[in-house]
């Protein structure tokens, strides 16, 4: 068999990259060709490497300003006080903090259970036509307009109350929450290895117990990060709250009346031409953006950890 | 299920998580009625004219919603043109050719992008990227240039306009088609790769013939996903597009979009004849990103299904 | 198939007052994964108090055999069986029995060891022992004495059960399986993944365990089955080839493809 192997083929220059290329004037055309080729090779990786340092260029001037522009406005007053047009500073938001906190519990309290159980589901009957079809109907409500989930939410929640409420606006941002906790708790108790599931059945555990007590408690620190960058993306949504929480100047605590946000007061006071409204929102901006990111990169750090631990328990 | 006896309590766990699952398909299903129902009475006094027409004339009644998915559309394919390219740049940086903890932070970095609230990229436009496009780019582009002969580039230099808003989409989707492409690239076997090493490839040459048409689909299938968070972006868009409901002329004027004539109008609607239309245009909105988004799916799971399997 | 001659051992000293171990007879088995048939017609008769060992070569269906017992094997989608299996009388895939509380009555242990991660050691050996009854002070350190872990995790029961090692762990198993105080225990490859000291303490756990329990169990180590069990049986493709006692079955097989596997000529 070995026979077959030509000594030629053997014999070729290995690499063709190899510049000095004795004798033979093929073999000189050859090197000509490496050596354009090895240009081509080194433009487009500088091409590549602008590319990726382009896509970074936003992210270091919107960060770089927020960081500059929303730290001038944060103090003592930003986080206690009302916003005020008489004030030079403009006051505080801490109605909208409160209120965002507010309209996200609502929203945690319907979408975190629904999606979980969801996610739960998914991957212990991964394979069946509910499944399939809401997995693939969850990606797709994920990428429904969220300013449609907000006309949606008014023409249930707030129609026909006739006014808007904390309520709706919570609701609209369940609405959000659910294909997005989905995906990544069914993403991560799908890591959990099934010898335990099958472990905890032998022992005679029914399949409720078996579910909760061992895979969903194996899958919980997971499941818990996902649910922290959920929660954090929807904590920056502003469209869905437009037309259902609304904004409110005042303090409210109430779920029953508008509220105010800290996405909503953002975009209230981008627009104003007042100084002091304007450092309001930078500052509002900053505080989101903080909540928003240090939540995402908590939960990455947190979930790399637990994947290493789960796989040393295996 | 099998021929096994289910306790009770399993059972009603089992219709527990299944009902839960069912909300998914239950919300698309609802969302969808109640929109079209919604802008039933619409669609029936101006039909087509809601697509087509120009004028957008809430007094006279009259509800032509072609400038808002006009300025939709090329403010999105604006934002593609702009993104796609650069989020590929990016997911062969990080995959291909990066050591692996640059790699690893880049991707984060772009990852973070994301994380960005709508409402602050619409901040960071109205105070950084306006003025400079008003004092800089624009009139750089028209006159410097001399791009002003054709009528893309002409006009006077506001600032909100149709070039912002698509500048500001490309940087917002930019996150979702890097990710895509990064997954996508993934998933093509390791020994793809190695077999056009093996021919002598150079390492662009191996990305161009044998990684980046291996997962085609997947790239085209990432873009979509783009368009379609493009398409129905909101406020960073209301915040930097000019909200001028007339058929833009030159990628310096202001023009408006479907979301943000939603985001503007839909609070101080008066009467049951503009929420409808309102309404319609939601409906537009939802159907275009239902088709784009189903669309964009199934190409990423067909790579994904693919390959998945394959070790390395 | 053949009708096993295995002497079933006196019961041992610590279950006295327990009702015997029952008697496991497998009859026709037939196992499938979808359309997949992985077992033929299989019979197997365990006595009671007995060990008996299943080999063969990887994918020879001895596994699915095994976790057919405890009806695991339709946990699998698309898996499904056909025949009996009796423990002393009663079918084990009688319609109107639970699975659930067929297999409260049969503990098993797995290739690789699976302690619930998240939970300690002491809850760990209590799992599923709850139902059974007695303190549970008294459960975990008897549990953990038959499965000769006891010494070295007893100041530390609350403890992650993972912070053992690999070869603890699969002792902890066998613990929280004998702390349900199963009547049957069943063995899925216990000692693979395992190093020499930990595979000892495991098959010496085996011996000690015979005539308290009706023990089968699966394995690719022809040697293995020769320390632990009474009676052996050599699968091959899904069909019983041979079954008999142990000695016997080592030393004098009467089918050519037995003593090929034992001799080590595949497999």
């Amino acid at each position: 068999m070995s026979s077959i192997v030509s000594p030629t083929v053997l014999g070729a220059p290995s690499g063709r990259r190899e510049r000095r290329v004795p004798g033979g004037h093929e073999l000189a055309n050859a090197s000509r060709t490496a050596q354009r080729r090895q240009r081509t090779d080194r433009l487009a990786t500088l091409l590549i490497w602008s590319g990726a340092a382009l896509a970074l260029l936003p992210l270091a001037l919107i960060i770089g300003l927020l960081l500059v522009r929303g730290s001038a406005a944060l103090s003592v007053a930003f986080f206690t006080e009302l916003p005020d047009l008489s004030l030079p500073s403009g006051g505080g938001i801490a109605n909208a903090i409160a209120g965002s906190a507010l309209l996200v519990g609502i929203a945690s309290l319907m979408g975190l259970p629904i999606g979980i159980a969801a996610g739960l589901h998914l991957a212990t009957h991964p394979h069946t036509r509910l499944s399939r079809i809401s997995r693939y109907l969850s990606d797709v409500l994920n990428g429904v307009p969220s300013i449609v989930i907000g006309v949606f939410a008014w023409e249930v929640f707030v129609r026909p109350v006739g006014h808007f409420s904390a309520w709706a606006g919570g609701l609209a941002l369940a609405v959000l929450l659910v294909p997005l906790v989905a995906r990544t708790t069914e993403t991560v108790v799908s890591l959990v290895p099934v010898e335990l599931t099958e472990a905890a059945l032998a022992l005679g555990f029914p399949r409720w117990r078996t579910s909760l007590q061992v895979v969903l408690r194996t899958a919980l620190p997971g499941i818990v990060t996902g649910a922290l960058v959920a929660v954090a993306r929807i904590a920056g949504e502003t469209a869905p709250l437009l037309f259902t929480a609304f904004g409110n100047a005042f303090w409210s605590m109430s779920p029953d009346e508008p509220i105010a946000a800290l996405p909503l007061t953002i975009y209230a006071y981008a627009g104003s031409p007042y100084e002091g409204w304007q450092t309001l929102a930078w500052g509002g901006a900053l505080v989101l953006l903080l909540l928003v990111a240090g939540l995402s990169v908590v939960a990455r750090l947190a979930t790399r950890r637990q994947l290493s631990r789960v796989g040393a328990g295996r | 299920m099998t021929s096994a006896r289910i306790g009770a309590s399993d059972r009603l766990f089992l219709i527990g998580t299944a009902a839960a699952v069912s909300v998914v398909p239950l919300l698309i299903v609802v969302i969808t009625v109640i929109v079209v129902i919604a802008a039933w009475p619409a669609v029936q006094t101006h039909g087509l004219t809601l697509l087509t027409g120009v004028e957008w004339d809430v007094p006279r009644q009259q509800f032509g919603a072609l400038p808002a998915i006009v300025g939709t559309l090329t403010s999105s394919a604006m934002a593609l043109a702009l993104a796609a390219p650069v989020g590929v740049c990016v997911a062969v940086f990080v995959n291909e050719l990066a050591p692996r903890t640059i790699g690893t932070a880049v991707g984060a970095l772009v990852d973070l992008l994301a994380a960005i609230p709508s409402v602050v990229y619409g901040l960071w436009g109205i105070f950084v990227l306006l003025p400079w496009l008003r004092e800089t780019v624009m009139p750089l582009l028209r006159d410097t240039l001399g791009l002003g002969r054709f009528a893309l580039f002409s006009g006077p230099a506001y600032g909100p306009s149709l070039l912002a808003s698509g500048l500001v989409l490309a940087i917002m989707i930019l996150p979702y088609i890097a990710a895509v492409a990064r997954e996508v690239l993934a998933a093509v076997p390791r020994a793809q790769r190695e077999a056009a090493l093996a021919l002598g490839a150079t390492r662009w040459e191996m990305v161009r013939d044998a990684v980046l048409p291996t997962a085609r689909a997947g790239l085209i299938g990432g873009v979509m996903l783009g368009l379609g968070r493009a398409l129905g972006e909101t406020m960073a868009v209301t915040m930097v597009i000019g909200n001028r409901n007339a058929l833009p002329d030159s990628l310096f004027a202001p023009a408006y979009s479907m979301a943000a004539l939603l985001a503007n109008e839909f609070n101080e609607a008066t009467g049951d004849a503009h929420v409808s239309a309102l309404m319609a245009v939601a409906g537009v909105l939802l159907f275009v990103a239902l088709l784009v988004n189903a669309l964009a799916r199934v190409l990423v799971g067909s790579v994904r299904t693919r390959h998945a399997r394959v070790p390395g | 198939m053949s009708v096993l001659v295995a002497e079933p051992r006196a019961p041992g000293a610590t279950d006295g007052a327990l009702a015997p171990a029952p008697r496991v007879r497998v009859e026709q088995l037939s196992a499938w994964f979808g359309s997949r048939r992985v077992v033929h017609d299989v019979s197997i008769d365990c006595p009671s108090g007995g060990v008996t060992a299943i080999i063969g070569p990887s994918g020879c269906g001895k596994s699915t055999v095994l976790r057919c017992v405890n009806r695991l094997h339709e946990t699998v989608p698309g898996a499904r069986t056909s025949g009996r299996i009796l423990l002393d009388h009663a079918d084990v895939y009688d319609e109107r029995v639970n699975p659930v509380s067929i297999r409260r009555r049969i503990g098993m242990v797995f290739q690789r060891a699976t302690p619930f991660p998240h939970w300690s050691i002491r809850e760990n050996v209590l799992a599923a022992a709850r139902a059974a009854g007695g303190t549970h002070d008294i459960i975990v350190e008897q549990a953990l004495e038959r499965a000769a872990l006891w010494r070295e995790v007893k100041d530390r029961l609350h403890h992650p059960a993972t912070a053992l090692s690999i070869g603890q762990q699969q002792r902890l198993c066998v613990a929280r399986a004998l702390a349900a105080r199963p009547d049957v225990l069943l063995l899925d490859e216990p000692t693979a993944a395992l190093d020499p000291i930990s595979t000892q303490r495991i098959e010496e756990l085996v011996y000690e365990l015979r005539g308290a329990l009706t023990v089968v169990i699966v394995t690719h180590n022809m040697q293995q089955a020769a320390r632990v069990s009474d009676q052996t049986v050599f699968m091959l493709a899904g069909d019983v080839i041979e079954a008999d006692a142990t000695d016997t079955l080592v030393t004098r097989p009467r089918d050519p493809r037995t003593e090929a596997y034992i001799t080590g000529r595949f497999g």
